[in-house]
């Protein structure tokens, strides 16, 4: 076994450097650009039209659907409480001049998960009430969303933190609160039993979501304990006339940025006690956060990359050119010219593989760190931080370490045939 | 091995111009001369590493300058031994692998183990058995030297060059060199050397070249 000289580790040191900016900073930056995009379609134009806002705890006990039978379940709903919209208001506002789509969510407290127990949360609220602590949950919120609206409707105000979103042929698919996941010791991938109307139905939890600490104009979701569902599946459970139906918020998207303030005019004045969710300076503000950290993250991703490669280049030349004599001896002893190159080549490999595996290393060891000193203030609150390495940049890497130990060899080759035997064997 | 005419240029630098001569198999032949005259550069020229300017170089019927880089390749490996004036022994390998450095792109499997065993024969030979698993920064000046001539006869060649090979040597290094050069000889091989002082050496050249004497252009 060969000692590697300090010129192999800082060969190995710029190739792992490589490895590792191309495992941090590109989740990063990719992550930042999509961010970005929903941002920017978001900007352009989506607005929220909420439950009335009252107290949750207050609005269980005026409207809880469990409290009655499941037949006079959705009529019971009033438009003045929490499930003020119908299937007519999601056509009238569809006629709005601007209006691309209305998206329609159903909020319900419910007994979430039977014997669920050690909910500080609850606890803390009840006893904020005047309530005694209780050693299980007995109701949590049931978000049942249309599936478009986790597209990019729910943008400002959650994102999955491990799992992903529904599709269409999920079945008795569930996202759960990360604060529930997290107390509940609940993981992606696992089956728990939903109450949903008196009936206890195993569900698979397909992700964890978390809720931004953000209130983009009076909607936010951060500090719930709560599930989600595709509304469909949910209505699936009530035998309730379509006229019946009614939904506790309204996800208005827009033809663009032009038409925000004539919607939000009209629709202050259909619906003057509803809340509205709407606040352009925000989303605004985050956009050009976004934005400035996808152009630093990419900025430092290109340094690093220049960085690397001129650090590569440089270090394999100046490492050929200490091994000059040894290039020599090869020469002299009968060695063939595919012979050294192929040497050379086994070397740079070698190096190549074991800068990868170094930069993965890195990669997991300060990630993280890396990851969230470039990404600063709110968008903090909008961005995923990913798990690093990042297993679907695992195969890249090796594919990076191919084209660095290439770099790397293709300098060494230029050497090689540019020097003379004579010149290899000069002291 | 015969050389006719040759002459070597750097530039527009002549070093030395139509050096003659031959050497049989068995037959030693000293290059001698001040440090600096081309002493070196024609031992290069000699093993194939380096081209004259002029003239032709001949090694076992071949005329090397028609050779192809692959063919000077099978050349070096097959017919010629080059011990440098100044060791060039690999950092992380040991004194048997520096000597069978030649053999492994060319040999493989049970023949690699009879290299193996051969080397440790030649090592023994050279006072160097207990130093085998030694790099070269644990060797001596001679130690490394041996195991650098020890290299150039790995593979029996007809043709054995020796720059400077026992200079700056202590005596028992020199003269277990000195000795493993005339068995070379004895065993019918060539041997081209150059030497400054070393009048063991001398003694065994039955040819003698003094480089000065080719340098009047």
């Amino acid at each position: 076994m060969m000692k590697p000289s300090v010129w192999s580790l800082l060969l190995i040191l710029f190739m792992g450097m490589n490895v590792a900016s191309y495992q941090i900073v590109l989740p990063v930056v990719s992550g930042i650009s999509s961010k970005l995009r929903d941002y920017t379609e978001f900007a352009a134009g989506y607005i929220v039209l909420g439950p009335i806002k009252a107290n949750p705890l207050v609005l269980w006990y005026v409207a809880n659907p469990f409290t009655k039978s499941p037949d006079d379940l959705l009529r019971s709903w009033t438009r003045g409480g929490s499930y003020p919209y119908t299937d007519a208001d999601v056509e009238n506002i569809s006629k709005i001049e601007g209006v691309k789509e209305v998206l329609r969510e159903c909020l319900l407290g419910t007994d979430l998960i039977p014997n669920a127990t050690v909910l500080d949360y609850w606890n803390k609220e009840r006893q904020k009430l005047g309530g005694d602590p209780r050693p299980h949950l007995p109701q949590g919120w049931l978000l049942a969303v249309d599936a478009n609206v986790l597209d990019v409707g729910l943008v400002p105000y959650f994102q999955i933190s491990e799992g992903r979103f529904f599709k269409p042929e999920d079945a008795n698919a569930i996202l759960v609160d990360e604060t529930t996941a997290k107390e509940l010791l609940i993981n992606a991938g696992q089956e728990i039993r939903v109450g949903i109307a008196g009936k206890n139905v195993t569900h698979t939890v397909i992700g964890i979501y978390n809720s931004f600490p953000l209130d983009p104009g009076g909607y936010s979701r951060s500090g719930w304990y709560a599930i989600m569902m595709d509304l469909n599946h949910l209505f699936s459970f009530f035998p309730a006339n379509d006229t019946d139906v009614r939904y506790s918020s309204l996800f208005v998207k827009l033809d663009g940025p032009g038409y925000a303030d004539s919607v939000k005019d009209k629709l202050e004045k259909m619906y003057p006690l509803s809340p509205l969710s709407y606040n352009k300076a925000m989303t605004e503000s985050l956009t050009q956060q976004l934005s400035l950290t996808l152009s630093t993250s990419s900025l430092l991703s290109n340094l690093l990359l220049g960085v690397s490669v001129a650090g590569i280049c440089v270090v394999s030349l100046i490492d050929l050119m200490r091994k000059r004599r040894e290039l020599g001896l090869y020469t002299t002893i009968g060695w063939r010219d595919n012979d050294i190159l192929f040497r050379l080549l086994r070397r740079s490999f070698t190096l190549g593989f074991a800068g990868s595996a170094l930069g993965l290393i890195l990669a997991f060891v300060m990630g993280r760190q890396i990851y969230q000193a470039l990404i600063s203030g709110q968008v903090k609150f909008v961005v995923n931080v990913p798990q690093i390495p990042t297993p679907e940049l695992m195969p890249y890497a090796l594919f990076l370490a191919l084209g660095l130990s290439l770099l790397s060899f293709t300098v060494g080759y230029i050497y090689y045939r540019r020097i003379t035997p004579l010149k290899m064997l000069e002291e | 091995m015969s050389l006719s005419n040759v002459g070597r240029t750097f530039g527009s630098k002549p070093i030395f111009k139509g050096v003659s001569l031959g050497v049989d198999s068995g037959e030693a032949a000293a290059i001698l001369g001040p440090s600096g005259m081309g002493k070196t550069t024609l031992l290069r020229i000699i093993g194939t590493v380096d081209k004259p300017s002029e003239g032709e170089v001949s090694i076992c019927g071949k005329n090397v300058l028609s050779l192809s880089k692959n063919e000077l390749a099978d050349l070096r490996w097959s017919s010629i031994g080059f011990a440098f004036q100044e060791p060039i022994l690999l950092p992380g390998l040991s004194s048997l692998d520096n000597v069978l450095l030649p053999c492994i792109p060319r040999v493989k499997g049970e023949e690699m183990r009879r290299y193996r065993e051969k080397t440790m024969g030649i090592l023994d030979e050279m006072g160097l058995k207990e130093r085998v698993t030694y790099k070269p920064h644990q060797l001596s000046v001679g130690q490394k030297k041996r195991v650098d001539l020890a290299r150039a006869l790995i593979n029996d060649p007809k043709l054995v060059i020796a720059d400077e090979p026992t200079t700056n040597l202590d005596a028992e290094s020199a003269g277990i060199i000195g000795d493993m050069l005339k068995r070379v000889i004895e065993n019918g091989r060539t041997v081209i050397l150059t030497t400054h002082q070393d009048q063991r050496l001398l003694d065994m050249a039955e040819k003698r070249i003094h480089i000065q004497d080719y340098q009047k252009y």
